[in-house]
Parts: C-alpha cells; sequence; structure tokens
C-alpha cells in the first residue's frame, strides 16, 4: 500500500532554492535511507513534509494516506500519523514533559473522535512507553528538553514517537552526537516499534546507524535532488569512496 | 485636555465639607491636579485622559455586608461587618480625620498628585492590623469589589500594618463587574522583624479604569514580598514604592500584567535602599495581545549609606500580536559604592521553532501559543509564597489566557 508519494517537489527558504525537484515513493512497511553531504537538503525535506513554515513550496505534490499532506497544518500532519524526529530537539523551558505528552496525545485523540484520556490511563501509556526506550523516569517530569544531554533528547524523540503511534516515522540524523550505548537503544526502539503498516524514512550522513535499522532501500541527497536510489550496499560502497564520489558525478 | 475631567477640583471642593487632613489633601491636589504625560512618574499614560471623572462616588449610609466566605470585604471603599475579634488580626474602619497614626506616614501624598486626590476623597480608612509575635497560617482573603457607575470616582483607603516578629500572607482581591473609576491608595508598613507576603489580585470588567498605589515601609529585620497579578482592563496604573527604613530586610517585589483589545497597564515601581545591608528582588512580566500597551518603571535608588545593598530587577514582556506595544525602562540611582545592582529587559514574541515542535507533535496552535506563555507567566507565579494564592492566581490568569493567545 502507497503511504507517501512525493512528486516534482521544489523548497525554498527565504527566497534560496533548496529542494529542486524531488520524486520518492514509500509503501507501508519499508524502511528508505536518504544519505547526503552536509547541506544537501536532507533536514529541508524532513522539515517541509512536517510542515515548517520556515519553507515555501513553490512547485510539486505530496500524497499521504491518499491526502494533499502540503495542504494540512503540522498539526493535521501529525493526527494524520506523520512524525518528525528532528535533528536538534527544541528545548522549552517551562513546559513540563508530562503536560506536553498529554496535550500532544489528547489532541490527536480528539482528531480521532475519541475523548482524551484520563489522568490515570495516561500516566500508565508514559510508564509503559519508558520502559520501550529505556528512557530515565525523571525525564519526564522536567521540562521539555531543557538541560537534556544530546543522548537524552534523541532519545526522548524516540520515546515521543512510541507514545504517538505514527505511520511514517522520518528520523533526522538520530545518530549525531550518541554514543554506540545510546545508538543501540535508540534503534532498538525504532525496529520494536515497527509494523506492516508503517514506514520509515532514516536520514543519516552515516552507514553505521544503518547497521542497526536495515533499510530496504538508499537514496542519494544531493544540492537538492535524489542522485542514486538502490540496495542497502549503496550505504557500503559510500563508505568505501566517500561523498566525493557522488559529488564529482553530480556537479551540475 | 480633557473635557470630562477639568471640574474635578470643584467636585473635590465641593464634596469636602471641612476637616484637617482632608484640607491639607486638597491644597496638595490643587497645586499637583490630575498628573499627565508631562509629570515623570506618569510619562506612559496620561491619567487626565485615561481616568474618566464625572462625578464623586458617596458611600452609603448602610455598612454592606459581608460573605458568606469569612473573607474581609471591601466595598466602593467601605468596610462590610468584620470578621468577629482575633487573636492574630484586627480589622477597624474610621473616619479620615481620626486615622491610625500610621496613616499618610508611607503615601506620598505631598507629590503625587493621585494621591493626595484619594486622600481629599476617601471616607473611611481601613485599617489591617496584623497582631505582634503572631504567625497566620492560612492567607488572610480580602475582598475589594467595586459596583460603582462609571465615570464615578471611588477612593478606597487601606493601611496594612504588620506587629513585631508577625508572620502573614494577605490577599487583595480586587474585582469589578461595573467600568468602575478607581483610584485607591494602599498604605503597608511592618514593624521589626514582621514578615509578610501581598498578593495583589486585578481582575476588573473590561472598562474599568483603575489607578492602584501600593506605599510601603520596612522597619529592620523584615521580609516583604509583593505580587501584583494585573488580569487587564481599560487602564491599571500601579504605583508600587517601598523604602526600607531599618537594615537587613528583604524584597520580593513581583508582577505580572496580561493586556489585550487597546488595554494599557502602567507598573510604575520605587524601590529605596535607604539602610544598609537590605536586599531587593524584582522581577515583572507583561503579556500583551491586541493593539494593547503596557509599560514599566523600575526606579531604584541606593542612598550613599546604604552599603551592601543587593538589587537584582527584570523586565520581560511578550508580545503576541504585533501592533502590541512595550515600554520598559529601568532607572538606576546609586549613590553607595559596595553594592551589587542588576537590571534587564527585553521584549519578545513566542519562539517560532517552539511552536513548530509543538505542532510537529499535533498540539495545535492555539494550545501550543497557550502553553508558551503560561510557561512565561510561570515563574512569577511560582515566586508567590503561599500555595493556595499561588493555585489561585494561576488558575485566573490561565483562564485569562484562553482568549488572550487565540489568533
Ligand atoms: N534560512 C536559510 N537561508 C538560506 N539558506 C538556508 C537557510 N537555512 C538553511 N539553508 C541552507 O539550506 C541547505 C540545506 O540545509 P539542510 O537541509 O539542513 O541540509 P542537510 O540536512 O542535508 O545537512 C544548506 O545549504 C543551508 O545552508
Ligand atoms: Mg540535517
Amino acid at each position: 500500500m502507497e503511504l507517501l508519494k512525493i512528486e516534482n517537489l521544489h523548497a525554498t527558504i527565504d527566497g534560496k532554492e533548496i529542494l529542486r525537484g524531488i520524486n520518492l515513493n514509500i509503501n507501508a512497511g519499508e524502511t528508505h535511507a536518504i544519505m547526503g553531504p552536509n547541506g544537501s537538503g536532507k533536514s529541508t525535506l524532513s522539515a517541509v513534509l512536517a510542515g515548517n513554515p520556515a519553507y515555501t513550496v513553490t512547485e510539486g505534490s505530496v500524497r499521504f494516506n491518499g491526502k494533499d499532506l502540503l495542504g494540512l497544518t503540522p498539526e493535521d500532519r501529525a493526527h494524520e500519523g506523520l512524525f518528525l524526529s528532528f535533528q536538534y530537539p527544541v528545548e522549552i523551558p517551562g513546559v513540563s514533559m508530562t503536560n506536553f505528552m498529554r496535550a500532544a496525545v489528547n489532541e490527536k485523540r480528539r482528531y480521532q473522535g475519541l475523548a482524551p484520556l484520563s489522568s490515570g490511563d495516561f500516566l500508565k501509556l508514559m510508564r509503559q512507553k519508558k520502559q520501550i526506550i529505556d528512557i530515565d523516569a525523571n525525564l519526564t517530569n522536567r521540562a521539555v528538553n531543557e538541560g537534556f544531554s544530546g543522548g537524552e533528547k534523541k532519545k526522548n524523540e524516540i520515546f515521543q514517537m512510541a507514545m504517538l503511534e505514527p505511520t511514517l516515522r522520518i528520523l533526522d540524523e538520530t545518530d549525531s552526537g550518541l554514543d554506540i550505548d545510546a545508538l543501540r537503544v535508540c534503534a532498538d526502539g525504532v525496529n520494536r516499534l515497527k509494523q506492516p503498516d508503517n514506514a520509515t524514512i532514516v536520514i543519516t550522513h552515516y552507514q553505521r546507524l544503518l547497521d542497526y535499522i536495515v533499510p530496504d532501500f538508499i537514496h542519494i541527497l544531493y544540492r537538492g535532488r535524489i542522485v542514486m536510489t538502490g540496495g542497502k550496499e549503496l550505504a557500503l560502497e559510500l563508505e568505501e569512496k566517500g561523498y566525493d564520489w557522488i559529488k564529482k558525478q553530480f556537479q551540475d | 485636555m480633557s473635557e470630562v475631567n477639568d471640574n474635578v477640583l470643584a467636585l473635590v471642593r465641593a464634596h469636602n465639607k471641612s476637616r484637617d487632613t482632608r484640607a491639607a489633601a486638597i491644597e496638595c491636589y490643587e497645586r499637583l491636579g490630575m498628573p499627565g504625560t508631562d509629570c515623570e512618574a506618569y510619562r506612559f499614560t496620561d491619567m487626565a485622559r485615561m481616568l474618566p471623572v464625572r462625578s464623586i462616588h458617596k458611600t452609603a449610609a448602610d455598612t454592606p455586608k459581608a460573605g458568606a466566605d469569612g473573607h474581609i470585604r471591601i466595598v466602593d471603599g467601605r468596610l462590610a461587618t468584620p470578621p468577629e475579634a482575633n487573636a492574630h488580626f484586627s480589622i477597624a474602619e474610621t473616619g479620615i480625620d481620626n486615622a491610625p497614626d500610621a496613616f499618610e506616614s508611607v503615601a506620598p501624598g505631598v507629590s503625587d498628585g493621585m494621591v493626595a486626590l484619594n486622600t481629599s476623597l476617601a471616607e473611611a480608612c481601613i485599617h489591617l492590623h496584623i497582631k505582634s509575635a503572631t504567625a497566620l497560617d492560612a492567607p488572610l482573603v480580602v475582598d475589594i469589589d467595586f459596583t460603582t457607575a462609571p465615570g464615578q470616582l471611588v477612593s478606597p483607603r487601606l493601611l496594612l500594618t504588620s506587629g513585631v516578629d508577625s508572620d502573614a500572607r494577605i490577599v487583595l482581591r480586587q474585582t469589578s463587574r461595573t467600568a468602575a473609576s478607581v483610584n485607591m491608595v494602599t498604605e503597608v508598613h511592618l514593624a521589626e522583624h514582621a514578615r509578610l507576603e501581598v498578593v495583589t489580585v486585578q481582575d476588573f470588567a473590561p472598562d474599568a479604569a483603575v489607578v492602584n498605589g501600593l506605599y510601603c515601609a520596612q522597619e529592620a529585620d523584615t521580609t516583604l514580598s509583593l505580587t501584583l497579578a494585573s488580569l487587564g482592563c481599560r487602564l491599571t496604573r500601579n504605583s508600587v514604592e517601598a523604602s526600607f527604613d531599618g537594615e537587613r530586610s528583604h524584597l520580593d517585589l513581583n508582577g505580572i500584567c496580561l493586556t489585550q483589545g487597546s488595554q494599557h497597564t502602567d507598573n510604575h515601581t520605587r524601590i529605596r535602599h535607604l539602610k544598609p545591608g537590605c536586599t531587593s528582588g524584582e522581577l515583572f512580566k507583561g503579556i500583551l495581545g491586541g493593539q494593547s500597551t503596557a509599560a514599566f518603571t523600575g526606579m531604584v535608588l541606593v542612598a550613599d549609606n546604604a552599603q551592601k545593598t543587593e538589587a537584582l530587577q527584570t523586565n520581560r514582556n511578550l508580545l503576541l500580536s504585533p501592533q502590541a506595544k512595550a515600554d520598559t525602562r529601568p532607572q538606576l540611582e546609586i549613590y553607595a559604592d559596595d553594592v551589587r545592582c542588576s537590571h534587564g529587559a527585553t521584549v519578545g514574541q513566542l519562539d517560532a521553532e517552539q511552536l513548530f515542535y509543538m505542532q510537529a507533535r499535533g498540539i495545535g496552535l492555539d494550545q501550543a501559543r497557550r502553553l508558551l506563555t503560561e510557561a512565561f507567566a510561570a515563574d512569577v507565579i511560582e515566586r508567590i509564597g503561599d500555595e493556595t494564592t499561588r493555585a489561585t492566581v494561576r488558575e485566573a490568569i490561565g483562564t485569562r489566557l484562553e482568549t488572550l493567545t487565540q489568533q
């Protein structure tokens, strides 16, 4: 079943074109990796899919669950099952993780026509999901990401993903800034939450993460376009030859 | 200026027959008049234009009825039947000319037109005294209600005194359902070793115009915590002054104001470090929507003998709309050399990245704005020492923010 269909997507920020015609189809059950040198537009693609208002889509279309994704507000994209694990999770001093998650879970339930969770049921759900990602119990008593270490922030993203059970999981550089143990915990969480009806986009600079989250397809993004698509062996080739190999081939 | 207010002086004269305190106050008002923006302390608020005075409220002969909630109640400047005599505090109403000694000892009637006007017109001095060497567990709630018609100036006068080594919390809940014109003065005096918290909640009808003077004096070894939670009405002017008249005392002065539509709030604060070894911490925050305006003035005076003074001041403003405007003005006058003083002021908007992060988790824009705005207000509320009062204030602000944060 086709979950996401991106056609000829162009997007700009502050008048500068970053995405220059992206095409990508993703079916339920699949894992796609997007690799590419720094600055090639990987985070831009994830931000545009999630609906960050800082970016302007100038051309193209995106269908998600058969709906026009670009016509939805960021919150409705989340309610429809899209989840972005941020490369740089945002700190929100003064807003507790509990209040933040309660609002997120209940707004999604409202969208689905369900009653809000009772306080007891909500806390039970939090406890249950915390186990999946082995997150420090104290983190959920603190303000959202405030004072979290790099690893804690990334774990917290996966924890939020566990709470919201999305159908399309976009992981933007989840591996950056993680030591090998934290990387394994995050990857395990992602794998355990994998379902036949959901799909994953893993954005990464390095091959390392793909040992843990094994992709069905690898796409190389360079200068706002997907310039190469292959199986998981493409990551090894890239590891061996380096990004210069891509840069030379697709200079312009 | 305003045609409406040109005849206030005539009204004041007609209202008063004789009496010394009054006569002196009227003389002062005659000299000072209703302050306009040419008056430095009222630079951001033209009283003559903003405070409608068409007539002077004359209180009823009957004593207003007390509520069943055990609160002390003041209606249109008059004390309702007070609670029974109490081991911890006393409350009484007197006329202006036989008011207790502490009356007029703190408020600057000779230099501030609004104080002089209040003294000229107040029909009673309501005196709440916390007895020496007592500690009150529960906060004393004083409901200060206004029922007066628009343009009818009402001038309540309150005196709060804390006895030696007393410990108390007082909540002043100012409310109106009418577009009242209010010019209230409260004097606060702390005797040695007293600890007092005063939380003022201003919850007026949207068209009310309120001038609220809070004048405090602290003897040695005292701790005073003042919080002003102004939920917003057409005009809110808070004039807060606190003087250290003894050594080793501490003042916390906190405020949070919400404004929307075309409302205006002017918090004018002045802390006078006159004695050595005193500390003051000041935190004021403004949350502004619509085309509303808010001004903050933070005057801090450190006299030449007031060594080892510590005075920290912060003012932060959150503009929820591009048309809202905040003015902030720190004014530090420091004549001593061994002091630690700091001030900081910011005017900003909600953070776009934080908003997007919340939206990306499915939290709608209105709710995201509300959560972030509540977070902005939180540290002022957290500074309220009394837990019940803190919860009440948090809820009142939360309710008001629901409408304020909607786009
Ligand atoms: N506000 C901005 N104005 C102009 N260019 C920007 C802005 N923000 C990001 N960019 C540019 O967009 C490009 C893509 O960035 P990004 O999507 O973060 O790349 P990646 O995630 O692949 O490293 C970079 O060249 C970056 O400099
Ligand atoms: Mg990136």
